[in-house]
């Protein structure tokens, strides 16, 4: 211990410039931060506030990669020239007071930060502690690590920051070339990469501790090569079409669909055929219908399958689609993407047309009432104050996580916001959670992000009143109105699906613009 | 070199190899306790790398080597109390003062003696307040040496130490390496032999990645002698000259050569016997100069001799 503290005392006095500079930044970034969750009038304000919040939060990710690469590279692991390894140094210890220094430098400042912001959202920072921990941990295990392992088989700065930017432009050709592969269909992640952060913590942890004990420079910098491999792997195996499958049985046998899926073309939304950027598109106007009283389905993926009087069959690949249905009528169109060449082998006669969609089950679990807020705690959704620019709604601030699924309602006021309104609507909306998303899809405890305080907006809409000419500005929500939120957790995942049989593929409209 | 004191160090066939390229060839040398071993050579020969496996900077490619009874390989941490290391190629901690780089590897050494750092400081004249990376040459290599020096190691280890340094810091350090001589096995390389022939006690020669000879000064100083043998006619060399006699020439009536295996009065019957008509024989002592030059020289002269032989053979079997 006696060696930690020394060579942690040594690493101290040295770096206090790029310590202070850290340090100044976090304080910066919690200043501002707490703008993030103000309500402003203006759009235009919040929007430079944020630009700035963005630069300071470039900033202090700029300065921590300055000080784990300086008290890193202070003994460097590469070469053969420093004067520190035919010294008395345990590598033990000399590993285990960069760790200090990283917690006493980062660790506890950011931890300071975070309890700072949650106190000044109005959140109790103590009773969110481990939460707290866990965030700071993630980070560090996202950020600081991967510095520190590319920090440990680099030998200078410079060398490091291009070996970042290097990493980074590989990562961008990485997605550049997946979505290539992907031709155009991208279907969500039906469950959350649960490797992805393993994956890399312990590759990283591997490569600096091989680096620390060894100095094998080579063998970890291959090491480390591996580990993006690996990561580019296993996000490969999970984008697979299969697991969709796999994780969107088809129902029992007998057993009630959770939705009905009617085809409703008309007059007015007949099925359309286009051509759009070399592909060609299906245009099905299409009607939800069934999903039971106290439930909620969220459609995810959809595919469809075309088969052909002579039996030539063609299915899609899973493709992502977002309808969410409560008990109800829902209209609704779906478009089916199909190569040129698939489109002229099957406009020649009708063909069966199958369309199966992958959905989430939710059940409502928690409804609470209440008057809109100016400002107020809202059960669900965190604290919440009125949001009245642009589109109306609310803003919401929660702490370490988003608020989950939920349905919210409450009533429009046309006129002022006086005790006799000329009239009400209903307003509506669903707040979904990032997490909930395809791309973002993870468990809550990869749910982080660099601030404790999440803001989330619920943006009320209602399709019917919006398409009535003149209503746009003319309401507002008030104060006082009835609120409604409704809590969903999901129940379950499966399948449901259409059949067309005797189906004439539209002719092809070529868009004129 | 007695053979049954324990070896400070000591090399088994160690060899070290980076791509194909073979730096260090089958090394096997034993350097006793309380020695003063310079190894010898020119630049590039391998010293450096030598070094290097020695103080498990670098890993051997094959066989080993064992300092202070423990593998090289294997040396670290805590085996450094017992090491001094000192390089002409080593990184400082630029950033320090001269003062605080002591301050900091003082606690590291539990052996560390304060009042011989400080003499160290006196002696060296050291500026205690100024950062080492705003020192000259000397100067840094003086706080090296003065930070290898206070913990009193066991053996100090210096690879080319005195290279570009000024006489008078050539002496200081050298001065105070004798000082530490008797408690301390010194291990050090040179490309110089007129800076260590004043001091070494053992000498090894390194020349393309082999050890040609590793041995006591004094025992090499007494095998060598510069023969010159003056004949009553002029004549040529007879042929199937011993291996020992290195460099023979010959000249009218006198024939000049290298004895590398000289045994007093039996070497020069030897001399007489091949040589029956010479009128005189004699046998000089040579400075370590001249044997290193003759043994590079022979060196050469053999491997030049064995391509030769190497690139007919291959002719006449083409």
């Amino acid at each position: 211990m006696k060696q930690v503290l020394h060579i942690f005392r040594k690493d101290t006095r040295r770096f206090w410039p790029e310590i202070l500079i850290s340090a100044a930044v976090m304080l910066a970034f919690a200043l501002m931060d707490t703008n993030d969750w103000k309500v402003f009038h203006d759009q235009r304000v919040r929007e430079r506030m944020q630009d700035f919040i963005g630069i300071l939060v470039m900033l202090m990710v700029a300065s921590w990669l300055l000080l784990i690469a300086r008290v890193v590279q202070a003994e460097t692991l590469v070469g053969d020239r420093q004067f520190w390894i035919t010294r008395p140094y345990q590598w033990e210890k000399l590993l285990a007071a960069k760790v200090l220094f990283v917690v006493a430098w980062f660790g506890v400042p950011y931890l300071l930060v975070q309890v700072y912001l949650l106190a000044q959202a109005g959140f109790h920072p103590l009773a969110l502690l481990p939460g707290i921990l866990s965030t700071v941990l993630m980070v560090g295990i996202v950020f600081l690590v991967t510095v520190w392992s590319v920090a440990a088989v680099t030998s200078t700065f410079a060398r490091l920051v291009l070996t970042v930017l290097g990493c980074f432009l590989v990562f961008v050709g990485y997605m550049f070339l997946t979505v290539g592969w992907q031709h155009g269909y991208t279907s969500t992640n039906p469950s959350a990469n649960l490797f992805l952060l393993p994956l890399l913590f312990c590759g990283c942890v591997v490569v600096i501790t091989l680096q620390y004990a060894t100095r094998r420079v080579w063998v970890a910098r291959g090491l480390l090569i591996a580990v993006p491999v690996l990561l580019a792997l296993s996000v490969a195996a999970y984008r697979r079409q299969s697991l969709v499958e796999r994780a969107y049985p088809a129902p029992a046998a007998g057993a009630a669909p959770v939705m009905t899926v009617t085809h409703t073309p008309s007059n007015h939304f007949p099925d359309k055929a286009r051509v759009w950027e070399g592909e060609d598109y299906i245009d099905l106007p299409i009607h939800f219908s069934g999903v039971a009283d106290g439930y909620a389905v969220i459609t995810d993926d959809f595919r469809f399958t075309i088969t052909a009087a002579d039996g030539f069959e063609w299915t899609s690949p899973w493709q992502e689609t977002r309808d969410r249905l409560l008990p109800g009528d829902h209209g609704g169109m779906v478009h089916l993407m199909i190569e040129p060449a698939l489109y002229d082998r099957f406009k020649a006669g009708p063909v069966t047309l199958r369309l199966e969609y992958a959905v989430s089950r939710y059940q409502a679990d928690t409804v609470m009432k209440m008057a809109f807020p100016t400002e107020a705690a809202v059960p669900g959704l965190g604290i919440c104050a009125r949001q009245s620019w642009g589109l109306s709604g609310l803003q919401c601030r929660s702490a370490l996580h988003q608020p989950g699924l939920s349905y919210v309602e409450t009533m429009w006021t046309k006129g002022d916001c006086t005790d006799t309104p000329e009239a009400t609507t209903k307003a509506y909306s669903w707040f979904e959670p990032e997490s909930a998303y395809a791309e973002y899809r993870t468990p809550l405890w990869m749910d982080f992000r660099l601030t404790a305080v999440r803001t989330s907006f619920v943006w009320f809409r209602n399709f019917e009143e919006d398409d009535r000419p003149g209503q746009e500005g003319s309401r507002q929500l008030c104060p006082g109105s009835p609120l409604t939120v409704t809590q969903f957790q999901l129940v379950d995942r499966t399948r449901t699906e259409l059949t067309l049989p005797g189906f004439v593929l539209p002719a092809k409209v070529v868009a004129t613009d | 070199m007695n053979p049954h004191v324990n070896p400070t160090i000591e090399t088994h066939d160690l060899a070290k190899k980076f791509g194909r390229t073979e730096v260090l060839r089958g090394i096997d040398l034993a350097v006793p306790e309380g020695a003063i071993y310079a190894l010898v050579g020119a630049n590039g020969a391998g010293k450096t790398t030598m070094i290097k496996l020695m103080m498990s900077i670098l890993r051997p490619t094959s066989g080993s080597a064992t300092v202070l009874g423990r593998d090289s390989a294997k040396l670290a941490g805590e085996d450094f109390n017992r090491i001094g290391y000192v390089s002409e190629n080593q990184d400082l901690p630029d950033g320090m003062t001269v003062e605080s780089m002591l301050d900091y590897l003082r606690p590291f050494y539990p052996r560390w003696d304060k009042a011989l750092e400080q003499q160290l400081v006196r002696q060296f004249d050291l500026p205690l307040d100024r950062k080492l990376k705003h020192l000259s040459r000397g100067m840094r290599m003086k706080a090296a040496f003065a930070s290898s020096l206070a913990y009193r190691p066991t053996l100090m280890v210096l690879d080319e130490p005195f290279t570009g340094l000024d006489p008078l810091v050539r002496d200081e350090l050298i001065e105070s390496l004798l000082e530490r001589a008797p408690e301390t096995t010194i291990f050090l390389s040179s490309h110089d032999l007129a800076e260590i022939e004043s001091f070494a006690s053992h000498v090894g020669y390194l020349e393309n990645g082999r050890i040609l000879f590793s041995e006591e000064m004094a025992v090499l100083s007494d095998r060598f002698r510069e023969v010159t043998v003056t004949l009553a006619a002029p004549a040529g060399l007879p042929p199937n000259l011993p291996q020992a006699w290195l460099l023979p020439e010959t000249a009218d009536c006198v024939v000049r050569f290298i004895h590398s295996e000289y045994r007093g009065e039996g070497s020069e019957r030897e001399v007489a016997g091949i040589f029956t008509s010479a009128r005189d024989v004699a046998c000089e002592a040579m400075p370590l100069r001249s044997i290193f030059l003759a043994i590079a020289k022979s060196g050469r002269t053999q491997n030049h001799a064995a391509r030769k032989t190497a690139a007919a053979n291959g002719r006449a079997q083409a």
